[in-house]
């Protein structure tokens, strides 16, 4: 039980070098760890020991108000509480359909008459959100106003009817032309052109962040891959039947 | 040996694209199996709303497994909606259909071989001819047919059996925008384009939630605004307060039915401020009037046609006397400053404007008037048909314009022209090689009356394709009841069981948008076609085959000879003969083929953008500026259309407006949207909107059960409060996407005399706290 | 193992000379675009030593005006 839970610790510790934000934040956070890792026997400690699953429901449980910012937002450079849950590749796909479709919105929205502009409140610049205990994702296009248009929350209701739908499994790393050099963009940049709002930042997904963000020119390296955006087959190698019926879990 | 395959698979992808990217049409005939990996980015046109957004589709071995919007496409430019983003999975419910099912002597339904089926749907079209008459069989479409499963639809009915029994369900949502095109213009369809966006210094929108119904042609106007602000603004006029209004620069809310005073109002403001372009005016329009106290179509065999009679200015003037601001302020619930700011903003020089409107002014038992009414303020101010100045009329669904008004699946239309006129018969007739006899001069029954002729049993044979009647027609319980009865024979062709399906006696099971080539025709005048991507399930068929199939087996050979590899050429090809000529003419299916869509008239090689002004379109007489060709002299007609009430008006018993429409993340009845996970849990079932001042006096809080209660049926919903929309106060507003909440049980059947086409948005209701 | 792909112009006139040339090489498939002006060649070699000394047999053939790198699995 220990080990697991000291173990987000050294994650973040080893992915906050790597990022390259200011030193001073990781020396605070170190601080920080050293006079307090004995006392936390916080909330947040049992919530990752639970899976990311658990997280979802509690989010689904809170509320975001919509017109009155009930949570207090602290600016994205400063010191982050050291439990602050991280965002994983997978949580990152459980939200999308299919790898690129736009996500849904894991929390509840209170406001369902407005569009846009409470979603930017954190979405656009970012932050410590202390009622989810987490960093806020940003949005890679905050230049679109019509949110709603793409993201909708999930009511967590019995399915209509049965999908065969299979999610595609999306890229889980670039894959290197040469050994050693730059890794190329595996998906399409269309609405994802700022690739710090995902790979950097407080916020990024944990197993893609970039040990460089201070680069800001990532596509003087970084090349996608043609037009093409590569997933593993849902429906396994080859040629799937033509219906899925019977590849059904 | 897995991890090899696939390895080689992305070599194969990765250098296949390379080379794609270098030398444009490339193509590998020998590459293996493995590239199956790969994905392949197709284009097509959105499955949805009339929009027409071009997507591009994920496509890997057999299965379509990504979506992102068409970069190409000049219409969204690379967006899509949360239904676009999501369509493919429209596909891959488990429910879906994939064999024919033949309902027995015990009534139920038998899977059947779908030959079989096909020769069971054949042979009782002949005995119900034979038996009843040609108009005793009949078929009813969809806005969602393509380009050529509505040819063949027409040209099996009207052309080779003789009969114009076929209508479509762009009836209920389209017919007003035609008949009020027709009576203005002479011609269907805006004479402008998406361009007018990014053109406009002003948008308002009557009765339309853009936001919602038409997210990215409204992302369109948010970013032009963006770019533009304090310049741009948005002003949203409606019953109902909803995500357009809260975007918008300005909300004017009105009450239900006076939308016809306030465009009567700001006409008179226009001549009183003299905002008016007199010069515009005089040179390329006429004034005229119709017949007035028109009724509702609520009885059967209602009959109505319209006569219109020249006015002058002065007459026109005189008419506008009863629409003073402050006269229509109390029957509007607008403030006669805000009437006044509209006059003005509509008025002043060098200032573009654009209206959009959809739903909220064709579902409208003076659906016709009120079109008529907002071309009237866009002639009288000049602005129309210039870039940037577009009174434009949105469509609802992918094909409403491609397919319905341009082929012309109503009882009254051929692909060109109306039966009524003997040259268009001819022409008909000519291009379908059948005798010119065998068309009919008389139209039959429209939408409503064709359900209530087949309750009667005039009709006994009704084939439904891509459309769901039993939760979209108003007055539901009627026709649900008519279609059951002993002696009539229904088929329909869907994708999943849906309410129709439950009262068809044969079930055809249809090959959905990418599971077959096609074309669809949006808003904009932009036909684009489709190929076929992915196979469909099981024995799913196209409406069109199916639709070949059976004219052969009634001996239509000869007609319906198109290959089974090349039909969908063929038949395009075959159609576009009806439009030869600068006014309509359409790109040839290879032109297609290449692009994202191309816009009509499509002359020389290029698309008419803006139509009537010589300088863009070619079809004008070039000696003046502008040409209204669709008229005698090139004028169109400015037309005096009075402020009529509702024929069911709250009232003591039923107290509030029910108002009814649509929610972004479901398309129509729901067959499809509420088959994909993420837009059902979006929004799970219907519910009812209330103004919160209205709950509070009746008790009623979010969430709670209200009963509504029309003269027609009831229902149970959750109450909504302070949530997506609120209504104005006296008025509640259901979705009508829920097959399991049957809003359209409770909704009336009055018409639009002109067009035909129901109001959903108007009648009376009781609600209580259930 | 390593697998690559390349994008392959051949010389106009010697597309056919490249491609039989190539087809002799067991650790290559060769597939040659309809248009004949572009072939795609996949290689799976033991490791990247014996891919680098494959790279340069390829690079060696006569007709060969360009041969581009196009994806690289080095295990």
């Amino acid at each position: 039980m220990s080990s697991q839970k000291a173990s987000p610790f050294f994650a973040i510790l080893t992915l906050l070098f790597f990022t390259g934000l200011a030193l001073v934040v990781t020396r605070t956070i170190e601080n920080h760890l050293a006079h307090q890792h004995h006392e936390h026997q916080k909330p947040w400690q049992e919530h990752q020991a639970e899976g990311a699953s658990v997280q979802d429901k509690d989010l689904l449980k809170s509320e975001v108000s919509g017109e009155k910012h009930q949570h207090a937002l602290v600016p994205a450079n400063a010191q982050r509480p050291a439990g602050a849950k991280v965002r994983t590749l997978e949580q990152f796909y459980s939200r999308r359909a299919y790898p690129g479709a736009p996500p849904v919105i894991p929390h509840v929205v209170e406001n369902d008459g407005v569009i846009s502009h409470n979603c930017l409140s954190c979405h656009d610049k970012g932050g410590y959100v202390p009622k989810f205990n987490a960093f806020a994702p940003l949005s890679p296009h905050p230049e679109k106003e019509n949110c709603r248009q793409c993201h909708v929350p999930q009511a967590g209701q019995p399915d209509f009817a049965q999908s065969q739908w299979l999610k595609p499994k999306g890229p889980q790393r670039g894959i290197s032309a040469l050994g050693g050099s730059p890794l190329k963009i595996p998906h399409t940049l269309q609405l994802r052109e700022n690739c710090l709002s995902c790979h950097g930042g407080p916020a990024a997904v944990e197993e893609i962040r970039v040990s460089h963000p201070e680069r800001e020119n990532c596509r003087q390296c970084h090349v996608p891959t043609t037009t093409q955006q590569t997933f593993e087959s849902p429906y396994g190698l080859g040629n799937s039947p033509a219906t899925p019926a019977s590849s059904q879990p | 040996m897995e991890r090899r395959k696939f390895l080689k698979g992305l070599a194969l992808s990765s250098a296949a694209a390379s080379a794609a990217a270098l030398c444009p049409g490339v193509s590998f005939a020998d590459l293996p199996t493995q590239v199956d990996q790969t994905m392949n980015w197709k284009k097509t046109p959105c499955r949805f709303c009339g929009v027409g957004c071009g997507l591009l589709v994920g496509v890997q071995g057999d299965k379509a497994i990504a979506v992102k919007g068409d970069p190409a496409c000049s219409v969204n430019k690379g967006l899509a909606c949360v239904k676009g983003y999501h369509s493919i999975q429209a596909l891959y419910g488990k429910d879906r259909l994939q064999k024919a099912y033949v309902r027995n002597a015990d009534g139920v339904l038998v899977e059947t071989p779908i030959q079989q089926a096909l020769d069971i749907v054949a042979n009782k079209m002949k005995e119900t001819i034979s038996n009843h008459g040609k108009d005793a069989v009949s078929i009813y479409g969809s806005g969602q047919w393509t380009i050529p499963d509505g040819y063949c639809a027409s040209k099996l009915f009207k052309g080779c059996i003789g009969t114009n029994n076929v209508e479509a369900n762009a009836r209920l949502c389209m017919a007003s925008a035609v008949t009020g095109f027709l009576t203005t213009f002479g011609k269907d369809e805006p004479m402008g384009c998406y361009e007018d966006i990014e053109l406009a210094d002003s948008f308002v929108t009557w009765g339309n939630n853009m936001a919602e119904m038409h997210p990215v042609l409204f992302s369109r106007m948010l970013d032009h605004r963006g770019k533009n602000r304090g310049r741009v603004q948005i002003i949203d006029l409606a019953t109902r307060t909803t995500r357009t209004s809260h975007a918008a620069d300005r909300s004017i809310l009105f009450k239900p039915q006076t939308d016809l005073a306030l465009a009567n109002a700001i006409c008179h403001e226009l001549f009183n401020m003299g905002l008016v372009n007199e010069t515009f005016v005089k040179a390329y329009t006429t004034f005229k009037k119709g017949k007035t106290d028109i009724g509702y179509g609520l009885e059967d065999g209602f009959a109505f046609k319209d006569k219109a009679e020249t006015i002058d200015l002065k007459a026109f003037k005189a008419f506008l006397d009863d629409y003073s601001p402050e006269k229509v302020e109390a029957l509007t619930g607008v403030k006669a400053s805000d009437i006044r700011f509209l006059a003005n903003l509509y008025g002043k020089p060098d200032h573009n404007v654009v209206s959009f409107w959809c739903m909220g002014t064709n579902q409208h038992t003076r659906g016709t008037w009120i079109n008529n009414l907002i071309y009237n303020i866009h002639l009288l101010t000049g602005k129309i048909s210039k870039p940037g100045n577009s009174p434009f009329s949105l469509t609802g669904q992918p094909s409403a314009c491609g397919t319905v008004r341009e082929v012309g699946t109503l009882t009254h239309k051929l692909p060109y022209g109306v039966v009524m006129k003997e040259a268009a018969r001819k022409k008909a007739a000519e291009i379908w090689n059948v005798p010119v006899s065998n068309i009919p001069a008389k139209p039959t029954y429209h939408t409503v009356e064709m359900f209530r002729a087949l309750d009667r049993g005039d009709i006994r044979f009704m084939w439904i394709q891509v459309t769901n009647p039993m939760v979209t027609m108003p007055k539901l319980n009627r026709y649900r009841g008519g279609a059951q009865k002993q002696g009539r024979f229904v088929v329909v062709s869907d994708i999943y069981p849906t309410p129709t399906t439950d009262i068809a006696d044969v079930i055809l099971p249809s090959a959905c948008w990418i599971e077959r080539e096609g074309m669809f025709g949006n808003s904009e005048r932009r036909t684009a076609h489709f190929e076929q991507l992915v196979p469909p399930p099981g024995e799913a068929m196209s409406d069109t085959w199916q639709l070949i199939e059976v004219a052969r087996r009634l001996g239509y050979e000869k007609q319906f000879g198109y290959s089974e590899k090349n039909h969908i050429k063929e038949i395009y090809e075959e159609y576009r003969l009806f439009h030869k000529g600068k006014t309509h003419n359409m790109a040839p299916y290879e032109v297609l083929k290449k692009n994202a869509g191309v816009i009509w008239p499509y002359v020389d090689g290029v698309s008419t953008r803006w139509r009537y002004n010589s300088e863009h379109d070619p079809a004008c007489d070039q000696s003046k500026a502008f040409d209204f060709y669709g008229k005698p002299e090139g004028k169109a007609w400015i037309l005096a259309r009075p402020f009529e009430p509702a024929p069911e008006m709250p009232d003591a018993e039923y107290p509030f407006w029910l108002n009814t429409g649509r929610v972004i993340e479901h398309w129509h009845s729901g067959s499809m949207t509420r088959r994909i996970p993420t837009l059902h849990q979006a929004v799970p079932e219907a519910y009812v909107e209330l103004h919160p001042d209205d709950a509070r006096k009746m008790g009623i809080a979010h969430g709670n059960d209200v009963k509504l209660t029309t003269r027609r049926g009831e229902i149970v919903l959750k109450a909504n409060v302070n949530g997506r929309g609120k209504p104005v106060p006296g008025m509640v507003f259901v979705p009508f996407f829920d097959e399991g909440k049957l809003i359209n049980e409770l909704t009336l059947d009055a018409f639009c005399p002109i067009s035909k086409q129901p109001d959903y948005k108007k009648c009376a209701v009781k609600v209580e706290k259930a | 193992m390593a697998i690559c792909s390349y994008l392959l112009t051949p010389t106009p006139g010697l597309e056919h000379t490249v491609l039989s040339t190539l087809q002799e090489f067991p650790e290559v498939e060769v597939y040659p675009a309809d248009q004949n002006n572009v072939m795609i060649v996949v290689t799976e070699t033991e490791n990247d030593q014996h891919q680098n000394e494959l790279d340069d047999r390829i690079k060696n053939i006569d007709g060969i005006d360009c041969l581009a790198l196009s994806f690289g699995a080095m295990q």
